[in-house]
């Protein structure tokens, strides 16, 4: 076109006073505008290729009664092109303007450009182009054509951009693509004269020639591209998480790069080892073509492929305005991370996004924190690449089975893991032991559900627990609000609040929710349940007055509360909603009805904390359902291998009714269930169902250590029958364990007490050799119980002082010179010495 | 009993992530959480000497955790400050990433 434009001498459009530069004859550009020209129907002779914009107005190609200037038109005018037809067609056209501008001083491409705008091209204006360049045209004019192809294409898919194309539109756009093709064709036919091949596989041809080829070998991406926009995006597009993901895009290409790359060396080995040359160097120069697409494409995001920018379009529309603005391609980390969510959880990426802040200052930070994880992430994955594979196989089994945990386990972990690194407020020996339980559940594979309940002694746990274990899931949610109903109902009902407006909100959400009739559907012959526990009443539930009651209060307890809340929660789920089916109980020597029904409930945990007075009441409503199914059982006269069934303990609706009327208990009546149980047992000379009571102090383990076994209610061994005294080990050093180290819960009250087994006290011990424990040494006196700080196990003086002392003791019990091997584990001596005991007293 | 608030309070500020949205909060702390884990569970299998890899394979399908931590205590000495000290590294390099100060 230059050269067309050139070749006028300094004529002067008198309609417009345009002044083009002089030229010394008429070129290619002016032979193939004669072409052009004669196409439409006129005659080439008498064209005046000097008034191109006359011409092309006379044959109705240009309506506009204008010509733009060309110190006025290019820049503007194609920068607005740029955003209208996409970067790298007017980029491309911009660049051959340049061209020509430097090249020939000024020029008046725009009679050309400007008017060939696609709408004013003639029909079969490719087959006049075509033949024209080709007829002894030069390759200048070859990408000239490209060019305006480039132009009328994208104007077609800028018409149809939000619709689908036409028939027509799509005839268009595939003719346009034909004659794309053939362009470049003869346009390769031509360059391999002008190259050579080198090393390097490249040769600087002119910028023209190269934005031209660009725009031409970049055809079939930015019509797939532009073709995308246009249609209905097919479902894979629409998402990035069911489509084709940026990232691979990117990378994807970056690899065909690379075998490219691989390719030319190969091609070049070729040119090297043969005398005959002429196909590889074509297949060269093929190929250098497709590594400066590829390359460009990584270069503009414009050609880089649309569902790129259309995954982040849907996630941050300011981010994907900024990222066209900017060419830059790769997502950013923040944006792999919102894509990776949404990739797993559609509907939490939208929630995130809809959180992350009006203001710039917090948006820029959440952008910060969460590109940090993904950064992060990324530096893990290298690390473990590093590794060999039985190492990476395990890193990802671990890696796994974290993702596949509920978040709030996730957080759990989070939790225990800053607390071992000494920077948060948890002390330091529940961080590690917390970390070694994860870390144990973690490679055993444990479920949530297991890996919770080894967490569950720490009070952190449960800290980190309270703030985010609100359950998103709205039936669960219901199911648990039923649940934690009954359980709060118990606090509510025993005049202890420990205030808080999480538990008003709690109950205004869910009370009446009729979640209670969805259950009951659930239930299969709803047997009848005991209308009270002996000697008491049992009133209604108290749910207005529990939210008065929790609303108006104002101890000072809340964040224990809040805890207990987030536990309970915790408890109920993982525990007592887990339970389905039949409850069948073999009764073991001097078990009955009671005992077997305080095994079952609190093998579900379901006693877990209560104070006497409340797990009384519940065992003894469990006892009186069994009575009442089974008229024709004589309960008294139950014996060892009886098979009894406590179906009841599985039904969420009746049980949580009967924790409803516990809840309901006034302290009056918990207190008299308690003298109650005490009165029984000094009248029948049996404890059996009466709680352990925490030691006061050290002295009364060293007195009389009871070996408390289970469901003997506290007996010592002496007072065993030989029958009892089979019991198992396990179970004898269970109870020890339990009533060294359980705990019966805040305040005493008995709301959520720790498993003994379960205590970081005992989970520290067990496995340490019995001779670390006994010489373990603290220096200076300890002020108070820990010198001020909470401390377990191995560190802690009083949990230390008490092994001791248990050790001691089971060593005396024991005689006959059993005593600890050198590396023999706490647990393993003290069952290897409650063996020995309870076989000497049989 | 540990003040489970000032232990809230102080993994968010740790974080930088006080002030901002929970549900943020939460997709941070889990997503570190998951690194810390992986970084050190590589630490830890790398330890674990050619002759007892089988065994850990075998407490882990069995699914032993209690099993699982008492073989890990043996395999690496000081189990608890190791990990402990691969934690630190790692929480250490995350608040380097998010400038968190």
């Amino acid at each position: 076109m230059s050269e067309a434009i050139r070749a006028t001498k300094g004529v002067i459009n008198e309609e417009v006073g345009q002044r083009h530069p002089p030229t010394e004859g008429i070129t290619a550009m002016g032979n193939a505008f004669k072409g052009l020209v004669k196409k439409l129907g006129g005659e080439e002779e008498g064209v005046d290729v000097h008034n191109v914009s006359q011409v092309l107005r006379d044959r109705g190609v240009v309506v506009e009664n204008k010509t733009a200037d060309i110190m006025s038109f290019p820049f503007k005018k194609t920068e607005e092109a740029q955003r209208e037809l996409g970067r790298e067609v007017g980029s491309t056209v911009k660049n051959i303007i340049e061209e020509h501008q430097n090249r020939n001083g000024n020029s008046s491409i725009g009679d050309t450009i400007s008017h060939m705008t696609p709408e004013k091209l003639p029909q079969n204006h490719n087959e006049s182009g075509l033949e024209a360049m080709t007829g002894g045209v030069d390759a200048k004019s070859l990408r000239e054509e490209i060019v305006r192809l480039n132009l009328e294409r994208s104007k077609i898919m800028n018409d149809a951009r939000h619709r689908k194309p036409t028939e027509e539109e799509r005839a268009a756009l595939n003719s346009i693509t034909e004659r794309m093709v053939t362009a470049k064709d003869k346009l390769s036919s031509l360059l391999p004269k002008e190259r050579a091949v080198t090393e390097e596989g490249t040769e600087i041809e002119g910028v023209v020639a190269q934005k031209a080829e660009e725009a031409a070998v970049a055809e079939p991406t930015d019509f797939v591209q532009e073709k995308n926009n246009a249609a209905t995006p097919a479902p894979d597009q629409q998402s990035p998480v069911e489509g084709f993901p940026p990232v691979s895009a990117f990378e994807q290409i970056k690899k065909e790069i690379g075998e490219l790359k691989q390719k030319k060396e190969e091609i070049l080995k070729n040119i090297r080892d043969h005398t005959t040359i002429t196909g590889y160097v074509e297949e060269a120069n093929k190929v250098n073509r497709q590594i400066e697409e590829l390359e460009n494409t990584l270069r503009n995001p414009a050609k880089l492929n649309q569902q790129e920018i259309k995954g982040i379009d849907a996630i941050t529309p300011d981010s994907a305005t900024h990222v066209k603005a900017t060419g830059e391609i790769i997502p950013s980390s923040f944006e792999k991370v919102i894509m990776g969510i949404k990739s797993e959880d559609s509907a939490r990426a939208e929630r995130l996004l809809k959180t992350i802040g009006a203001n710039p200052e917090q948006r820029e930070r959440i952008e910060k924190l969460l590109g940090a994880t993904q950064t992060f992430t990324e530096k893990t994955e290298a690390i473990e690449k590093e590794k060999d594979p039985w190492v990476v196989e395990r890193a990802s089994k671990i890696g796994e089975w974290y993702r596949k945990l509920p978040l709030k386990y996730k957080l759990v972990a989070a939790g225990i893991f800053w607390g071992a690194a000494g920077i948060s407020a948890m002390p330091a020996m529940v961080g590690g032991a917390g970390i070694g339980m994860i870390m144990g559940a973690a490679f055993a594979g444990s479920t949530g559900q297991r890996f919770l309940g080894s967490l569950a002694m720490f009070a952190t746990v449960e800290g980190v627990l309270t703030k985010r274990s609100l359950a998103r899931n709205e039936e669960e949610e219901k199911i648990l609000g039923m649940r934690m109903n009954v359980i709060l109902g118990v606090l509510a009902g025993s005049g202890v609040f420990f205030g808080g407006k999480l538990l008003g909100d709690y109950l205004s959400t869910h009370v009446g929710s009729g979640v209670g009739e969805k259950i009951v559907d659930q239930a299969k012959v709803p047997p009848p349940i005991p209308e009270s526990a002996p000697g008491i009443s049992t009133p209604e539930i108290p749910t207005p007055a529990l939210n008065e009651a929790v609303e108006n209060s104002a101890q000072p307890a809340q964040n224990e509360y809040a805890q207990k809340v987030a536990a309970v929660r915790d408890v109920l789920k993982s525990e007592t909603l887990a339970g389905t089916g039949p409850v069948e109980h073999v009764l073991k020597p001097g078990e009955g009805v009671w005992k077997a029904a305080t095994a079952e409930l609190e093998r579900k945990g379901m006693l877990d904390g209560l104070n006497e007075g409340h797990r009384t009441y519940i065992i003894d409503a469990v006892k009186d359902w069994y009575a009442a199914n089974n008229p024709g059982v004589d309960i008294d006269h139950l014996k060892a291998g009886d098979a009894i069934r406590l179906d009841i303990i599985n039904d969420k609706v009746e049980m949580a009714k009967i924790f409803e009327k516990a809840g309901a208990l006034s302290p009056d009546q918990i207190e008299n269930i308690v003298n109650n149980n005490q009165t029984i047992a000094e009248l029948n000379g049996e404890i059996d169902h009466i709680t352990t009571t925490q030691p006061d102090g050290l002295a009364e383990i060293t007195k009389d250590y009871t070996l408390s076994m289970p469901d003997t209610g506290g007996k010592t061994i002496e007072q065993l029958s030989a029958e009892a005294l089979s019991m198992d080990t396990d179970a004898v050093l269970h109870d020890d364990v339990q009533y060294m180290f359980g705990s019966k819960g805040l305040f005493d009250f008995g709301f959520l007490g720790t498993n003994g087994e379960r205590s970081i006290d005992w989970l520290d011990f067990k496995g340490r050799p019995v001779s670390e424990i006994m010489s373990k040494k603290f220096e200076g006196m300890p002020l108070g119980d820990e010198g001020g700080v909470q401390k377990f196990g191995i560190d802690s003086y009083g949990a230390v002082d008490k092994m001791k002392k248990y050790m001691q003791m089971l060593i005396e019990k024991a005689g006959g010179g059993i005593s600890p091997e050198p590396s023999e584990s706490v647990e393993h001596f003290s069952k290897r010495a409650i063996s020995a005991i309870i076989s000497k007293k049989q | 009993m540990v003040n489970t608030d000032e232990l809230n309070d102080t993994l968010v500020k740790d974080l930088g992530l006080d002030g901002i949205p929970q549900d943020i909060q939460d997709e941070v702390i889990a997503r570190v959480g998951e690194n810390i884990l992986r970084r050190i569970t590589v630490s830890i299998v790398e330890k674990i000497s050619p002759d007892a890899r089988q065994e850990f394979d075998s407490i882990s399908e069995a699914g032993d955790s209690e099993r699982m931590k008492t073989f890990l205590n043996a395999q690496i000495p000081d189990f608890d400050n190791f990990v402990k000290n691969e934690v630190h590294k790692s929480v250490l390099e995350f608040k380097q990433l998010a400038e968190v100060t």
